[in-house]
């Protein structure tokens, strides 16, 4: 991953899959507000995502090894979220929250796919 | 000499011109008189006719604004009033609402004529997220967000991440408007005795957050914010070092607290309020 990003990927590491999302969302008013709407913001991209809106590649799968036990594709894994997981982008979780330029802020936000758990 | 040939007439002394053979009375004060009288009549026929159609326009419009008044809504004991005390449905407004999973548009008709679409710019700004059934009637209320005694109109269900959309009622432009766009307004609560509106909710697991504002009739600005997080040590990305923290808008720490019973009172009665609406929604 050379380049910073704003979207949604899949990372895969031995057993489990992530999906993390990430959003820039305008400072300017306070921290409760830019929290509420980069919730809601990212779980519309992530919507967007799974519904096919926004096109994936297979980039979109960061593999954090090569031993990654399952090599699902973007489909296959999307397929897993729709069927198994009721409200799934609202259920994800801030990772991390970083100060980005033009006075922005990034937010990632992240879930685990559980279904893929072996 | 000027008045020679000019004789006068005998009943009322006005000049009568010679070169008439005395039939031809010099009437010019008559026919001033009569062009007074027309321009008299003309002027009240005006201001009567100007009357009429004020009166017409003035009584309209005020049989609109009392078709627009918010409804009646009882604060409860604790001075908050809350979305599920809002009518969800009002005499001469309805709604149709498309999308689905989401509200993408709402058709807003009064006495059963089309007065506005109101919608997001794209197709996935939506006016309110997480809508189960599009046709529950609980999808829109009715209340009085903006204190000026007009209805205004909430589209969505006011939860914890979830987006919901405010339009207020322009008496002047005869339409609904909608205020702060990218406002999420989640968990709302007013507070009429003092024209404040709270909104916030959780956006993680160890976070919640909430806001105060002010009216300014069709804007709001924040105040003040309340941010609470449950292990502070552990999520410096919120910039706390307490559960409580009550903010300026400014990020100005007010007051933070370890204990509930010490944050102020307000907001301890907000959160409160909270807790107890996140539980109805849970039930």
């Amino acid at each position: 991953m050379a380049n910073p990003f704003e979207g949604v990927k899949i990372v895969s590491d031995y057993d489990n899959n992530y999906v993390l999302s990430v959003v820039l969302v305008k400072s300017g008013t306070s921290e409760s507000a830019i929290n509420r709407i980069a919730q809601v913001k990212s779980q519309r991209q992530v919507s967007q995502s799974l519904n096919g809106v926004v096109t994936t590649e297979s980039e979109t799968i960061i593999r954090t090894t090569e031993k990654v036990k399952e090599n699902k594709t973007i489909e296959e894994i999307t397929d897993i979220i729709r069927e198994h997981s009721i409200g799934f982008t609202k259920a994800m979780e801030v990772l991390t929250v970083i100060d980005a330029k033009d006075n922005q802020k990034c937010y990632m936000f992240y879930r685990k796919v559980e279904e893929m758990k072996e | 000499m000027v008045y020679e040939n000019v004789k006068s007439c005998p009943k009322c002394g006005c000049p009568i011109d010679n070169q008439s053979n005395g039939f031809k009375v010099n009437n010019k004060k008559n026919g001033s008189g009569r062009k007074w009288i027309v321009a008299v009549l003309s002027i009240i026929v005006l201001i009567a006719a100007v009357a009429i159609v004020f009166y017409v326009f003035s009584s309209e419009a005020s049989n609109d604004d009392s078709e627009m008044m918010a409804p009646q809504i009882t604060a409860e004991a604790d001075g908050f009033t809350v979305l599920d005390q809002c009518p969800t449905q009002y005499p001469t407004i309805r709604f149709v609402l498309e999308g689905e999973g989401s509200i993408l548009k709402a058709k807003v008709y009064k006495n059963d004529m089309l007065l506005q679409i109101l919608e997001g710019e794209d197709e996935y700004d939506a006016l309110a997220t997480d809508i189960v059934d599009i046709n529950d009637p609980k999808n829109v209320h009715f209340m009085d967000i903006n204190f000026d005694g007009y209805v205004d109109i909430f589209i969505g269900r006011s939860m914890s991440r979830t987006k919901s959309s405010a339009f207020l009622w322009n008496p002047t432009s005869e339409s609904f408007q909608q205020v702060a766009k990218e406002e999420m307004f989640q968990n709302i609560i007013l507070e009429p005795s003092s024209k404040s509106l709270y909104q916030g909710g959780s956006s993680s697991w160890c976070y919640s957050g909430f806001s105060r504002y002010k009216w300014y009739i069709y804007s709001i600005e924040e105040l003040e914010t309340l941010e609470v997080v449950s292990d502070a040590s552990q999520y410096e990305d919120y910039n706390v070092t307490h559960e409580y923290t009550v903010k300026t808008k400014e990020g100005e720490i007010v007051s933070e607290t370890d204990n509930i019973s010490e944050l102020p009172e307000k907001w301890r009665a907000v959160y409160e309020r909270y807790k107890e609406i996140n539980m109805e929604i849970t039930d």
